[in-house]
């Protein structure tokens, strides 16, 4: 019996001391104390883990294939998509296109416009818009690389993977190519480099 | 003896026979010439007429006109190849120049090249740091970069490269506005 008392007796103190050492001492009628709420992001979600930012995981794009026929039209896909697999919002921070093997960027437009270009001249006019958003297009001043979009614009926002609906945009594409006195298959004539970053409030 | 009468007659039964069988083989043969001339080898028929050789290979019809749907289809398993999942910690923070300091950059197992990945100052454009193959469900947690840098905060793009497995040749990239934080 004395052994239980004492137990009580000893949890009871332990409580107390408990109390005492995360409550505010309030003494006053209407006084008020403050409890800090505290968060700590680690790598693994542990209060002790190492500190780590959200991951960020996206899917993008990586080909933008092009198929012309003999009389010039120019096919492209129809089901390219940027996808936000990241907790929080992204966007798309930059699209650059730059030739390859020998090929020029020209403006884009019409494939009549490129009526007097001499054949096997390689020229490539492109043009992309993401999210349904302002169609970006190359032009007539750096035949190399271009920065189609150099900071994020209508379109290229993406929610957190949370929201289905909206984590996702779609990437459309087309261009126009002069002709050409040989086959071709499969060649890369350029890359587009797509770069996304956090969509901060700041 | 024999009778006159009746030897005239026969006569002019067997001409009467012969006259029907030349009609019977005219016929045919009108009928024959009709039917070459409806169903036969027009340009057989026109050889004679114009003096032109038509090649026997000439098919009707003119360039080819691919189905536009097999067009977009074939092209739409071309972008579903070369899509690239990139996955990181977006500010990686290092105790010094010379630590190493947590990466954590994931090939996802849904990937189906290796990647390699580069780090790049956005000021100054130097590469502070190149991986090797990494390959598809692998990461790199921890890692050093390969540039002793000052402490300081650095805007830094991270791209990430599909690898062909068999060649080492770069297939696409895509890439993250990363922040790289040297603390002392």
């Amino acid at each position: 019996m004395k052994k239980i008392i004492s137990l009580c007796f000893a949890l009871c103190m332990i409580c107390a001391l408990s109390v005492s050492a995360f409550a505010a001492d309030i003494d006053t009628n209407g006084g008020s104390g403050s409890t800090p709420v505290n968060l700590s992001s680690t790598d693994d979600g542990t209060i002790g883990g190492d500190p780590s930012a959200t991951a960020m995981s996206v899917t993008l794009p990586t080909a933008l294939p092009m198929a012309m026929a003999q009389n010039g039209d120019v096919t492209t896909a129809d089901n390219c998509q940027i996808v936000n697999n990241s907790y929080g919002a992204v966007r798309i921070a930059s699209v650059t296109i730059t030739t390859a093997n020998g090929w020029k960027l020209t403006a884009f437009g019409d494939k009549t416009t490129l009526a007097n270009e001499k054949v096997d001249s390689n020229k490539l006019g492109f043009a992309l818009s993401v999210g349904n958003g302002t169609q970006t297009v190359t032009d007539n001043s750096d035949a190399s690389s271009q920065r189609l979009i150099s900071a994020p614009i209508s379109g290229c926002y993406m929610s957190g993977v949370g929201n289905s609906a909206s984590n996702k945009v779609d990437v459309e594409y087309s261009a126009i190519v002069t002709p050409l006195s040989s086959p071709v298959t499969e060649a890369t004539v350029a890359t587009v480099i797509f770069v996304v970053e956090w969509d901060t409030a700041a | 003896m024999s009778n006159p009468a009746k030897h005239t007659q026969t006569k002019k039964n067997n001409t009467k026979t012969i006259g029907i069988v030349i009609l019977i083989l005219l016929v045919i043969a009108a009928a024959v010439f009709l039917f070459k001339s409806c169903s036969g080898d027009e340009q057989t028929d026109k050889m004679p007429n114009t003096g032109i050789v038509y090649d026997t290979g000439a098919v009707e019809g003119g360039w080819d006109e691919a189905d536009l749907d097999k067009i977009v289809e074939g092209l739409n398993e071309k972008v579903e190849e070369g899509m690239i999942n990139i996955s990181m910690n977006t500010s990686p923070s290092f105790e010094n120049g010379t630590s190493a300091g947590s990466l954590m950059i994931v090939n996802e197992g849904v990937n189906r090249y290796p990647q390699v990945v580069e780090i790049t100052r956005n000021d100054t454009n130097e590469v502070i740091y190149k991986s090797g193959a990494i390959p598809v469900g692998s990461k790199i947690e921890s890692t050093k970069l390969s540039m002793d840098l000052d402490a300081g905060t650095y805007e830094c793009t991270a791209m990430f490269y599909n690898v062909n497995p068999d060649t080492g040749e770069y297939l696409g990239c895509a890439g993250a506005i990363i922040t790289v934080t040297v603390l002392g």
